[in-house]
């Protein structure tokens, strides 16, 4: 029986192996996580967590003492079953059916409140709400938490003001080479300040390799410079050649982020290969489409641009979503796999809301003008314009931000953790906004102070959780990572963070 | 134990899992023990590395069997070897408020210096190292992608007008520095309404509105002058190269204001661009009231075109002559100067 994977969203698996090529295997995990609990939870808890044959009258057992909380429920759905979304009434968590085999499914609880609270009620809402959408569950799983580890930001704006001035004088100074060290300097402060459970992190990057990486980076930087502003017959061929690194570039990047990241002595590892990369990057095809199209000056043709414009735009979501899943997929920590499940449609209808708001806030303001009666032509109009355009921007920008992190931590797993994110759009908006006008009126000097603000709101968003060990973990060796690719990312201005 | 001793609390990571114990290393000249783990361990002293500081962050000690210690920043920790030697220096004027106020200075008077005489020279410089063939081949790719995309369409003025332009075109131009490269292209734009364009490398664009608008010869010669005096001067090529060094250089110092705070981190890089842009201007300006005056043309001529552009663009927004030409009252006042 085929089944999707919801790891990367590969069809065509076949059930006997039930394992998906990206490294996705249900069963595993599944047992994974009994393993975890089973060690510590002992007999008698081991009822309650394994897997529960589905009864409609039969309660789910009440919170235990050692037990904080539920953060997730796992369901698997008997083959063939065809499936429907739905919306719990007190949370805002959604459940997503599709016309998955033997499919995990995961329930997540973004909303701190069910967290310890009315558990029981919940599980069993999610049960009756199972039957009428299915009607056959052959597996009730759920994720104790037992414990919080502390994340906390402790960065100071003084602090960060010096250690910012001093490395930018000295960047300057020196035309731009101290500028490695002064990345490292930067880092380290952001890491050994982000506490979690107790112990910083610990960023290990040295300034002399990143140096050598800055130097390449900017060399390929400026024939792509020069391409585009002196030959721009080479441009396509350029950007070719550019899509094929793409993928290098990506890797490393992640690779050298991982490779130097630790925690408690050991550090992050990607695993990512070309091949996989290229495949998920390519975008099912409509990358290279796009940039044969640039070589062949398939461009002249409107409705082909049209077309293949709009490709691009309607897929962004999914792909994203799969670049996400898959970037996280291949990151390790202490012999663990990160895994995210989030659906191009949940990243959709983030984009339409906050495109839905930057259109209404453009309207409103128009509509203001036109009443107010001011001259479309004068110089004022313009300059009343561009406040509401600009505040609808980073409204809609922060809107986004705050919904895909929240989005992409609350489906992240990793080993034993789990991750809960609150971040609100409109906080986030008010502090781009106020960041926006004292870095302004400061000529600058504030901008250290945005930045640690900004940081402690996220860190103080974020949540995590421990269902199971942190012994779970067990450690694997390092091996270096060239900082060449990774540099080459920062130019392009590639984010890979969360 | 000696007074001597060094002593250090803290959790020991042994690397293969994320749980720590609580250990002590006593370090005694070159002998560093550990206790709390299990048997005790003794590691010398020269083996030892240490975490720059940063901040007042816990600080860690690598030992020799790749475990590590984490503990609060101690003065003593200093004493060990570092594990990035290099940052010691940095992390002593990072705790230092002087320093930092010295920065604050230094900072300005590199931007400003870099802003006044930097940039400039550098880009001076640069504009010697492209060769013409470069700068027309340049010219030729953007006229092209000016006449693909829209921007341009064909002229509709009459032959005797416009081979009057030419006999002007090519008078204004003879004697100069690109003399033989210069070339006089006619075309009508509707996005660009009342306009003239020099592209670098000699090709200079003047639409139907453009010529129209002007009532007189002289005038059109004065627009034709300044477009000139853009080529003369390799303007083009100096906005591209002062704007790929400013964005650099902004791109350094505003690097962290950008993803905190949306949009403004382009701003100081708009602001020296407008300003760089008007004294280019001005120097065309000059150029050409220099150049009508020796073919006997006043730069009133200059003054009376440039009211009816100001004038056009209140009624028009599509006269975007003026809109990269600020200061137009300025430019005016300067061009009847020189015409007295």
């Amino acid at each position: 029986m085929p089944w999707k994977c919801p790891a990367c969203g590969a069809k065509d698996n076949s059930s006997d192996l039930l394992r998906c090529p990206c490294g996705y295997e249900p069963s595993r995990q599944e047992d994974d996580l009994l393993e975890a609990q089973n060690e510590d939870l002992k007999p008698q808890i081991k009822a309650e967590i394994s897997v529960l044959p589905f009864d409609q009258n039969s309660p789910v057992s009440p919170p235990r003492d050692d037990i904080i909380g539920y953060h997730e429920c796992l369901i698997a759905l008997e083959s063939g079953t065809w499936g429907c979304r739905m919306v719990f009434p007190d949370s805002d968590g959604r459940i997503e059916f599709g016309t998955t085999a033997t499919a995990l499914i995961r329930f997540n609880f973004p909303n701190e409140a069910l967290l310890g609270l009315a558990v029981g009620d919940t599980f069993q809402l999610l049960r009756e709400h199972l039957v009428m959408a299915t009607g056959k569950v052959t597996q009730f799983l759920v994720v104790p938490i037992k414990r919080e580890l502390k994340l906390e930001y402790t960065g100071s704006s003084q602090e960060y003001f010096r250690i910012w001035i001093v490395n930018l004088c000295l960047t300057l100074l020196t035309l731009g080479i101290f500028s490695a060290w002064a990345k490292v300097r930067k880092k380290r402060y952001f890491y050994s300040h982000t506490i979690l459970d107790g112990t910083p992190f610990q960023y290990l990057g040295q300034p002399l390799p990143i140096l050598k990486g800055r130097i390449i980076g900017a060399t390929l930087f400026a024939v792509y410079f020069l391409a585009d502003h002196f030959l721009t017959s080479l441009l396509p061929y350029v950007l070719a050649l550019g899509a094929l690194l793409a993928p290098w570039v990506i890797i490393r990047s992640a690779a050298f982020r991982a490779r130097y990241s630790a925690f408690r002595n050991m550090t992050f590892r990607f695993e990512g290969n070309f091949r996989d990369t290229a495949k998920v990057v390519s975008a099912w095809g409509v990358v290279p489409a796009i940039i044969v199209g640039m070589i062949f000056h398939w461009w002249q043709v409107t409705w082909l641009k049209g077309v293949l414009f709009s490709c691009a735009c309607l897929m962004f979501p999914w792909w994203i979503s799969r670049f996400r899943s898959f970037l996280l997929g291949q990151t390790t920590f202490g012999g663990k796999n990160g895994q995210l499940i989030a659906t191009g449609g949940q990243f959709l209808s983030i984009y339409v809301w906050a495109g839905m708001f930057f259109a209404l806030i453009l309207a409103a303001a128009g509509l203001v003008m036109s009443v107010s009666g001011i001259s479309k032509s004068s110089v004022y109009s313009a300059a009343l314009m561009s406040i509401p355009s600009y505040v609808g921007y980073v409204l809609a920008y922060a809107y986004v931000q705050a919904h895909t992190g929240n989005l992409v931590w609350n489906g992240t797993t990793l080993g034993p953790l789990r991750f809960s994110s609150t971040l609100r759009g409109l906080t986030l908006a008010r502090l781009y906004l106020t960041n926006a006008l004292a870095i302004v009126a400061s000529a600058g000097l504030l901008t250290p102070w945005a930045v640690m603000r900004t940081m402690k709101y996220r860190a103080e968003s974020l949540r995590v959780w421990l269902a199971g060990e942190l012994t779970d973990f067990s450690g694997s060796d390092a091996s270096p990572v060239g900082a060449a690719g990774a540099e080459l990312g920062e130019f392009f201005e590639l984010d890979l963070s969360l | 134990m000696s007074d001597t001793a060094m002593i250090i609390d803290g959790m020991l990571f042994e690397g293969c899992q994320p749980v720590g114990i609580q250990i002590r290393l006593a370090i005694l000249d070159d002998e560093a023990v550990l206790t709390g783990a299990g048997d005790d361990r003794v590691y010398r002293t020269s083996q030892l590395t240490v975490t720059p500081r940063i901040g007042r962050a816990d600080r860690f000690v690598n030992l020799p069997d790749g475990a590590e210690l984490q503990c609060t920043d101690l003065p003593c920790l200093d004493l060990l070897p570092s594990e990035s030697p290099t940052e010691g220096l940095v992390a002593w004027l990072e705790r230092r408020t002087l320093v930092a106020g010295c920065c604050v200075v230094l900072i300005t008077l590199s931007l400003l210096c870099a802003y006044n005489f930097g940039l400039p020279a550098a880009t001076a410089w640069a504009i010697t190292k492209v060769s013409l063939m470069t700068e027309q081949g340049l010219g030729k790719d953007a006229f092209t992608w000016l006449d693909s995309n829209q921007w341009l369409q064909a002229t509709e003025l009459d032959e005797t007008r416009k081979e009057h332009i030419r006999t002007t075109f090519s008078a204004l131009t003879t004697g100069l520095k690109f003399g033989p490269n210069y070339l006089l292209e006619f075309r009508r734009s509707k996005r660009m309404g009342a306009n003239a364009i020099a592209l670098p490398g000699g090709i200079i664009v003047i639409t139907d509105e453009m010529v129209s608008l002007a009532d007189t010869d002289e005038e059109i010669a004065a627009v034709l002058a300044h477009e000139i005096g853009h080529v003369e001067l390799r303007h083009a090529l100096k906005q591209l190269m002062q704007g790929s060094l400013l964005t650099a250089v902004a791109g350094v110092v505003t690097n962290d204001a950008s993803s905190y705070a949306v949009a403004v981190a382009g701003l100081p890089a708009l602001l020296a661009q407008t300003q760089y842009s008007r004294k280019l201007e001005s120097e065309a300006d000059d150029f050409a009231f220099a150049l009508l005056k020796r073919h006997h043309i006043s730069p009133a001529a200059f003054a009376s075109v440039m009211e009816k552009l100001s004038s056009a663009h209140a009624e028009d927004s599509s006269y975007s002559f003026l809109s990269n030409h600020p200061l137009t009252a300025d430019r005016v006042r300067r061009a009847r100067e020189a015409g007295e």
